[in-house]
């Protein structure tokens, strides 16, 4: 198995940070300058920024957020976060991926071995339980803004059992006898219970 | 069109993998075309893993190399088809960049994209 180390980044130029789990080994090929760089140069996408402003200013009306947490579609699932907006709570607007460490070291397995925390990116324990979520999201926040004093993040996660998948729906009546057997009494006069008990 | 291989449209790019570019464009449970109007871009629902693996990869393959943004090489692919939601409207196009340094290396990922998307500038 892949043993994981992980740094804590700082962006040289504005402070945002975040974390590098990586290969164990790469530790001998790569110095911090060079993780720090890559970090600050991964760290934003710029198609993101106009929806980080939104983002903002939902942060500064100060008031609690709700934020929706939906599952990915895969097995074990990522979790795509959003936050709603209180002026038009049929609005969604995304805020990041929160990704769980056994999907991490599934990403570790390719090159380059590598995964960094970013904009829209955090990585949290194996444990997705809704306090995790809410702790990792909180993470997340704090990471992005360090120095502001964050609202309440009120969390609604999707419902644990449709995360893990449901049991396949009961079909109506039973596909198939067992045994070839014919699945409807061929002869109705039975007795019944009442005349059994008799 | 012509089909170049990989190495020779994006020679840059040598070890060009694709990545999931952290899920960012993945579908998920309960996913609304109106979630994507201030982005990101998303597949259609029950789009899988490896179809937009696929898909991203045909489209560095073989699509037309488009000059969109300094020091990337980006492809831009007409699927004839909705496969996914862009800016809260459905998504035509597969749009995939190779990108990225010297320590994590270079790879590729895509996006559905909808006319209009200011990435295609006045290309479509």
């Amino acid at each position: 198995m892949t043993q994981i180390a992980v740094i804590e980044l700082r962006a040289p130029s504005d402070g945002r940070s975040g974390r590098v789990f990586l290969d164990r080994k790469l530790l001998e090929r790569f110095k911090l300058e060079d993780l720090e760089r890559e970090f600050e140069a991964a760290f934003i996408d710029p198609e993101d920024e106009a929806r980080m402003d939104l983002i903002e200013a939902l942060l500064n009306a100060e008031q609690p957020l709700q934020v929706s947490i939906f599952p990915g579609e895969q097995s074990p699932p990522e979790f795509h976060a959003y936050f709603r907006d209180p002026n038009d709570p049929e609005s969604r607007l995304f805020a990041c991926v929160l990704v769980s460490e056994p999907i991490v070291r599934k990403l570790l397995e390719a090159p380059p071995h590598m995964v960094f925390e970013t904009e829209t990116f955090q990585i949290m324990g194996s444990d997705t339980t809704s306090a995790s979520l809410q702790s990792a999201f909180e993470a997340w926040a704090g990471r992005l803004w360090p120095d502001r004093t964050l609202p309440k993040f009120e969390i609604l996660p999707w419902p644990i059992e449709e995360v893990h998948g449901q049991p396949p729906t009961p079909p109506d009546r039973p596909k198939g006898a067992p045994r070839g057997a014919v699945a409807s009494l061929p002869d109705t006069d039975f007795p019944t219970p009442e005349e059994l008990s008799a | 069109m012509t089909q170049l291989p990989l190495i020779e449209k994006c020679p840059e790019a040598r070890a060009c993998i694709w990545w999931a570019h952290g899920f960012k464009h993945f579908p998920h449970r309960d996913i609304r075309k109106s979630d994507t109007r201030h982005g990101p871009a998303r597949y259609l629902p029950e789009t899988s893993p490896a179809t937009i693996e696929a898909m991203e990869t045909e489209t560095v393959r073989t699509a037309e190399r488009v000059e969109l943004s300094p020091g990337k090489s980006e492809y831009l692919h007409d699927a004839g088809e909705v496969i996914g939601w862009d800016m809260g409207k459905d998504a035509t196009y597969s749009f995939a960049e190779c990108s990225g340094g010297q320590t994590a290396g270079r790879r590729f990922h895509g996006q559905p994209m909808a006319t209009g998307n200011h990435k295609l500038g006045g290309k479509k």
